[in-house]
């Protein structure tokens, strides 16, 4: 049985102030003039809002009819009705979730849980997590008097967004699944994002934060807000060196010192401290340990549940949700577990499986970020042998543009054991300089210069095949397309 | 048997977006033709020896990395004007070019000091710019070269840049954009605003740095692959 570290170790002293987050203080103190999530709003009902609620809700029923995005719906009642949301009345608790990766999971997963015990809940898992899109999924689900009838409001914000939603309503509860290094056209670094979320650090908001992540536990410098800690305990994953593509964290964020880990579970998220001025890992609230993989479960603060959904991110999410139900709702953590295991994920939707020249074919979508697409390499090397990795390289998402410097912070020197691999898409030749470089033999790998010659670079190989794609949000992919066809 | 000696200068705390990759490829080329190395990954804490080294890498990191890690780094001004004024070789990569100027300032109001080697100051500003480059190198102005640009940075020389690493021949404009001439060069440092695996990306330069370190012993290698990967990027920005 794997040793579990239950106490991640102990509190941080409080941290003096930097020049930097008193003028996040100051900000926060200052006006715009909050509106208190769960409280009476101060702003009187007006016409405007009517309208835009009316507008709102027309638009959303047209653009489902013709299967149009979300956000507009709720773009166009904000110019009819500015800050519409600080107009609302919300009767019930507003939580938020956001971060790199699991906030559209873990949501989903709060909602269920939370339903599933009797709660109302309205949330926006419907679509966009932009300003646009929340406004959206409030309107349609308040009264024309533009009252928030819900015990809770779950809202999955994008991390950028978070600091312009609590100009409008202040969340009783913030949770952060994680900050990891995504989307570097739009987020830079991890640390970009941290500063963008700590601009919107409001009073009387309590945060939920990943005790094993030093990036976003980073939030609670400088703060007075209540923080409660959630971690994943060491388990027979964990490991003694960084196994993904990026490390955000080899050096204290405090003192550039070297950070040391106990243990990893992925990217820079584990047990980590700082030998020179004690940067740790905070103590958690709610803790995932004695995690039993074969036997399929594992507790949360002493109390057992199954595991669902056999991978290391998705007990994160479980954890989380966890923490937020019985911090939120006052649960009590046996009733919060049952729910969840009735959790669906939607694996299908993820993991969709075909039969391409009589062989299965499982499609792995995955973000163009490099822990979403390390969770993707690990699926694929932990299955048996022998198997064929299709993957498909394409510009970057959005802009097109041929950087595609991610595909060297994924650790694609994991694939060194898998058999053949079928390389496919715009950027097929930089993938090769990039399994060059990761040591892949060579001779394994095939450039499928046409989405036409897929069926003659197929029938060389054998076993399963595995397709890590992206192409769900690649209007010129035809790679999938030639696939069915197969 | 020949052994070069590689400094990862601060490269646990700077490598962003792949930077890092630029030292695994020298490795392997030097594995590749027939010699070894040894790299040391060095940063704060440590006592560092530049005249041990064949060649150093700086390269791309978070900003708030880089000006945090200043003050250590003004403490080997000397030691690293003397190891390039020796004609050894430095390799700079993206915002680390800020260490290397006046001064640079920060968001958080707070200035920076450079070591002052490049005439020219630098400013953090609240946004990104990003663009792919098509470069033509002055070492091999017959060619062309592929460069990735993220900067939160916005750079002013006091007086012209003469010691230019490259001619911009395409780049998207905008704030933060590099102008006509791009980077710097002096004896055998290398210093661009480009990042990223720069090495690994462009044979061009990867050889031009490994014939700086090797001299007389540099053998060829197979590139075949890297300039097909490269030749075809360019072939689809120009």
């Amino acid at each position: 049985m794997m040793k579990i570290k239950k106490d991640g170790g102990i509190h941080l002293k409080k941290i003096p102030l930097t020049e930097k987050e008193s003028l996040h203080r100051a900000y926060r103190n200052g006006p715009p003039p909050f509106n208190k999530g769960g409280n009476i709003t101060k702003g009187s009902l007006s016409m405007r809002l009517f309208i835009a609620i009316c507008v709102c809700r027309v638009l959303y029923f047209i653009g489902r009819l013709v299967g149009k995005g979300t956000a507009k719906p709720g773009d166009i009642a904000r110019i009819i009705c500015p800050n519409p949301l600080k107009r609302l009345k919300f009767s019930g608790k507003v939580i938020c979730i956001t971060g790199t990766n699991g906030k559209t999971t873990t949501s989903n997963m709060v909602t269920h849980i939370l339903r599933e015990n009797g709660f109302s809940v309205i949330n926006n898992s419907f679509g966009s997590n932009m300003l646009g899109g929340i406004t959206t999924a409030l309107l349609n689900d308040c009264t024309f008097g533009g009252e928030v009838k819900a015990d809770f409001s779950v809202l999955e914000i994008d991390e950028r967004w978070l600091r312009f939603f609590v100009k409008e309503v202040t969340p009783d509860y913030v949770l952060v699944t994680n900050l990891l290094r995504d989307q570097i056209v739009r987020n830079c670094c991890p640390e970009i994002v941290l500063e963008k979320i700590k601009l919107g650090v409001t009073p009387g908001t309590t945060y939920i934060l990943n005790a094993n992540d030093p990036v976003s536990q980073q939030i609670s410098w400088g703060i007075d807000n209540p923080v409660i800690w959630f971690a994943l305990g060491e388990n027979e994953r964990s490991t003694d060196e960084c196994r993904s593509g990026t490390n955000d964290a080899k050096v204290c964020p405090r003192c550039m010192h070297k950070l040391s880990y106990n243990y990893y579970h992925y990217n820079h998220v584990g047990d980590f401290r700082c030998e020179n001025c004690g940067f740790e890992t905070p103590k958690a609230d709610f803790i995932g340990h004695d995690i039993d993989f074969e036997g399929g479960k594992f507790l949360i603060n002493d109390t057992e549940t199954k595991i669902t959904f056999d991978a290391t991110y998705f007990m994160f999410n479980t954890v989380a949700a966890s923490a937020i139900c019985c911090s939120a709702a006052g649960l009590p953590m046996e009733k919060v577990l049952s729910a969840a295991e009735t959790f669906d994920i939607g694996v299908t939707k993820r993991y969709e499986e075909l039969t391409v020249l009589g062989r299965r074919c499982q499609l792995i979508l995955t973000k163009q970020n490099p822990a979403s697409i390390d969770q993707s390499v690990e699926f694929v090397t932990d299955k048996e042998g022998p198997r064929t990795l299709i993957i498909i390289s394409n510009n970057m998402f959005h802009t097109e543009r041929k950087d595609v410097l991610f595909m060297y912070d994924v650790a694609y020197e994991n694939l060194r054991d898998v058999e053949h691999i079928v390389i496919v898409g715009k950027r097929r030749y930089d993938m090769a300089v990039r399994l060059k470089l990761a040591e892949i033999n060579m001779e394994r790998v095939q450039i499928c210069d046409r989405e036409e010659e897929l069926r003659s670079c197929l029938e060389k190989t054998e076993g399963n095949i595995y397709v890590m794609t992206s192409s769900v949000f690649s209007n010129e992919d035809k790679v999938l397309e030639e696939l069915r066809k197969l | 048997m020949k052994t070069v000696k590689i400094l990862n200068l601060y490269g646990e705390a700077l490598d962003l977006n792949g930077d890092g990759k630029n030292v695994s490829a020298f490795e392997k080329r030097i594995a590749e033709m027939g010699y070894e190395s040894v790299t040391d990954t060095l940063g704060v804490g440590d006592e560092i020896d530049f005249s041990e080294y064949d060649i150093v890498f700086l390269t791309h990191g978070k900003p708030h990395n880089v000006s945090a890690l200043s003050a250590d780094f003004i403490k080997y001004k000397d030691s690293i004007i003397n190891y390039i004024e020796s004609g050894k070789t430095f390799v700079v990569t993206g915002s680390s070019n800020m260490l290397f100027g006046k001064s640079f300032s920060m968001l958080d109001g707070k200035t920076y000091e450079g070591i002052g080697l490049f005439d020219c100051t630098a400013e953090e500003f609240d946004s990104l710019y990003v663009s792919d480059a098509v470069l033509v190198p002055e070492f091999a102005p017959e060619e062309k070269m592929f460069g990735t640009y993220y900067r939160c940075e916005s750079v002013k020389y006091n007086t012209p840049n003469e010691n230019r690493l490259f001619r911009v021949l395409k780049a998207d404009s905008g704030k933060g954009s590099v102008g006509e001439g791009e980077g710097c060069r002096i004896k055998n440092l290398f210093a661009t605003w480009c990042l990223g695996p720069v090495l690994v990306r462009n044979p061009l330069m990867m050889k031009e740095v490994l014939h700086c370190v090797l001299g007389e012993d540099y053998r060829e290698t197979d590139f075949s692959l890297e300039e097909k990967a490269v030749k075809m990027i360019i072939e689809e920005l120009i």
